[in-house]
């Protein structure tokens, strides 16, 4: 067997170094078609002509990355009616182990996100994030064709959100794809039930756009947001090739539990822990249908007392995580098939936020309560509190963020089978989350996150980060992601997709 | 009748004797002046786009645009609203303060690409604004009661006539939380206008000038620098402060000042 060390040279080799000589090339080509680019910046030109940017050979790499994103690569988008903003990044995962599944180590992303915003006539707002996005692991394939976005994977063309605002003296309306972000708590929001997440890669997830209708009412001190989302977008899991899968093509049965053998005779009709297939399939998760009984909303009450922030929420929906359960399989009605579904859902929640001095508090709680008997009925929460110590060295500050979830079963469900919703939707049962991050300068800043599963004593994931704005328009990312644990234990399972984490990221 | 040569004489320098006595009596007191730069800042309301040029030690530059809007509460507090246009990395972000003398400040920020509104922790008097040569002690108005200002002189500056007044801090909270051991500053007589800070740290050394050029004036009583220069002689590092689109007690709504405000972009 190969050193790491020596695997991990030859896939940089490969892939990285190659890409950087494209960068290079490219680079040069734009220094010959915008001489002076890399030195013209954007904005109003200021004082004091005393000081110039110095230029030195360890800016080499930055003039060239520079130039591979002059000002002039925005003009056309600008150009585009209600232009506001927009970003390119670019983005490399390579990780340093393969899985029995997935033997890509590999994954460059490329990301376009353009911003407009259209002030059709006064109080209505058209307002859309069009993005472009491409990878060379099948994250991503088509585009947009239907209201709610529940392909199994990622669309090459996309709107992340497209809306329009209308706005009424006492209360704001919002009709359109919308990306929900309730509750005060960071990782885990417990409120936060309306929207939905990509989580194809476990470790870097992203928010999803549901198609909605929202109302923002403002009477006094209080406000009310109320929201309904007619159809059903679950969280995107892995694919069931990738490395992050979560839904084995077949598990075998449990035939020591007597629980699950009761279960799957009384749907089979034969005794099916003697008779029966040691190994079950499992089916893709089916999508709830869209009917009226399906259609989701919620609604809050947020105030402000004294200094602290409060809120109440309800949401009666569909848990966003499939369980899984045992359906018969046809036409072979004496054998069975595990079929992961979507399970109703109501959660009362709360949250607050306040701040004594330099030390904020903040909290978040969710009290799910599920349809039928499958899956547990829980409170989640969420407590935590941030600091920032100034001046640490010299005029640098340090951040400091940490919380705990953690979980109470208030009725246990009839699950044999361990629920995706476990896996996923419960990970943060009992954790401890940080978030430390140092700024050395204006321009460089270190982080270090660590989720930390205090219930399992040795598995978490930490990241150390570090983060350089070279300019107003280029960032660059570097970070590890190293889940570690026992094989057993929710980071343990994927250790071996520790990764080194590359992105820059151009915006205009 | 003929006045004899030297009692002409004696009368006119017992005149101007008397003259410039009263000259001296009608000069006015460091706090006094300090009355007058203060009312500049007395204004029911304000709005303003500033630019924010950013330059360190290597000349590196980073600009931002800001949107102003601020407020009277009373005569101790204010709230103030402001929302990032450039760069476009922060574009959207905005921060919603509102001060209180008995406790904390409640503050809010709004980040776009989270799509939430987060309270945030108070900052110290100390602390940079935003990331500026600028504390907060230095943007807030001043609570003249905590300072022992002193006339040192007057003296021409940049082609201005100036009061160089010396503020010290003397009580126990402010010797407690300010950033400074003490202050100079040059104030135009003709508009009682600061046009020049010089910081002193709490060691005693000299570390900060401020700069302020092209004064204007806005209204009745009120003038304004369009221009503001903070350097840190210490960490050679500046902050350009540039402002435009200034109006002044135009009568801003109260409605600014929502947190219905911070994630929408009416």
């Amino acid at each position: 067997m190969k050193p790491l060390l020596w695997e991990v040279g030859a896939i940089f080799v490969r892939k990285v170094c190659l890409r950087l000589m494209v960068i290079f090339f490219s680079s040069c080509l734009w220094l010959w078609a915008f001489p002076g680019a890399a030195l013209a910046g954007e904005g109003p030109a200021a004082e004091p002509p005393q000081r110039e940017q110095a230029y030195t050979l360890a800016n080499v790499p930055f003039i060239f990355l520079e130039n591979l994103f002059p000002p002039q690569v925005a003009t056309p988008f600008r150009k585009v009616p209600g232009f506001s903003k927009g970003s390119l990044t670019y983005q490399n995962y390579t990780h340093f182990g393969d899985t029995p599944q997935d033997k890509r180590r590999v994954r460059n992303e490329y990301l376009l996100e353009l911003q407009h915003e259209f002030k059709v006539v006064d109080r209505f707002r058209l307002f859309a994030i069009p993005e472009f996005y491409f990878d060379d692991d099948a994250l991503g394939k088509g585009s947009i064709d239907e209201p709610s976005d529940n392909d199994l994977r990622r669309n090459i063309f996309n709107f992340q959100e497209f809306y329009l605002d209308i706005y009424f003296n006492k209360f704001d309306l919002r009709l359109g794809k919308q990306i929900f972000a309730w509750g005060k708590a960071d990782e885990l929001n417990p409120t936060d039930n309306l929207g939905a997440k990509d989580q194809q890669d476990l470790f870097d997830d992203r928010d999803i756009g549901v198609l909605a209708a929202r109302v923002n009412y403002y009477f006094g001190d209080y406000q009310v947001e109320a929201a309904i989302v007619p159809f059903f977008t679950p969280t995107r899991l892995p694919t069931r090739n990738s490395r992050f899968s979560l839904i084995p093509a077949a598990i075998p049965f449990p035939r020591k539990d007597p629980i699950a053998c009761a279960q799957v005779s009384e749907i089979t009709g034969v005794e099916y822990c003697d008779y029966g297939p040691s190994l079950v399939p499992v089916f893709p998760p089916s999508l709830p249908e869209n009917k009226w009984r399906n259609v989701q909303w919620g609604i809050r009450v947020l105030r402000t007392i004294r200094g602290w922030d409060l809120s109440a929420s309800y949401y009666d929906g569909i848990y966003h995580v499939p369980v899984a359960r045992f359906v018969p399989l046809a036409p072979f009605f004496t054998f069975i098939g595990i079929e992961p579904s979507y399970e109703g859902v109501k959660v009362f929640g709360g949250d607050f936020a306040t701040q004594f001095g330099k030390l904020g508090l903040r909290g978040e709680t969710g009290y799910f309560v599920f349809d039928g008997n499958m899956d547990d009925d829980f409170v989640q929460y969420v407590l935590g509190l941030d600091y920032t110590f100034s001046d640490v060295i010299g005029d640098d500050d340090v951040h400091l963020l940490l919380q705990y979830a953690g979980e109470i079963v208030a009725r246990e469900g009839n699950l044999v089978i361990p629920g995706l919703s476990s896996s996923i939707g419960r990970a943060l049962s009992s954790a401890i989350t940080m978030d430390l991050s140092y700024e050395f300068s204006e321009f460089l800043e270190i982080t270090l996150d660590l989720i930390y599963l205090t219930d399992s004593n040795d598995s978490f994931l930490l990241r150390p980060k570090l983060k350089y704005e070279h300019s107003d328009r280029l960032t660059l990312t570097l970070q590890f992601d190293i889940p570690q644990g026992s094989r057993g234990t929710f980071f343990g399972s994927f250790r071996d997709s520790r990764r080194l984490y590359f992105s820059m990221k151009y915006a205009f | 009748m003929k006045v004899p040569i030297l009692t002409f004489w004696m009368t006119a320098i017992l005149l101007a004797l008397l003259l410039s006595g009263t000259a001296a009596a009608q000069e006015l007191t460091g706090r006094q002046i300090m009355d007058r730069v203060e009312m500049q800042n007395d204004t029911n309301d304000e709005t303003s786009t500033i630019t924010m040029t950013l330059i360190n030690r290597e000349g590196k530059k980073r600009i931002r645009e800001i949107l102003n809007w601020s407020k009277k509460i009373d005569e101790q507090n204010d709230k103030r609203f402001s929302r990032f246009e450039s760069p476009s990395d922060v574009k959207g972000t905005s921060v919603l303060t509102i001060e209180h003398s008995d406790t904390d400040d409640d503050q809010w920020l709004y980040l776009p690409a989270l799509r939430k509104v987060r309270r945030i922790s108070s900052s110290d008097k100390t602390d940079h604004f935003m990331g500026s040569d600028f504390t907060f002690e230095d943007i807030q108005s001043e609570d003249l009661a905590h300072f022992e200002y002193k006339l040192l002189r007057t003296e021409a500056l940049e082609g201005q006539d100036t009061y160089v007044i010396e503020a010290m801090p003397v009580t126990e909270k402010k010797l407690k939380e300010t950033g400074y051991y003490k202050r100079q500053s040059w104030v135009r007589k003709d508009n009682f206008v600061i046009i020049q800070t010089k910081y002193w740290d709490r060691k005693g050394e000299y570390f900060k000038l401020l700069r302020a050029y092209d004064v204007v004036k806005l209204t009745q009583g009120i003038s304004r620098p369009n221009r503001i220069e903070m350097e840190d002689l210490k960490a050679n590092h500046k902050t350009i402060i540039e402002f435009s689109n200034r109006v002044i007690n135009a009568g801003v709504s109260d409605d600014v000042f929502t947190e219905r405000n911070l994630k929408t972009l009416r």
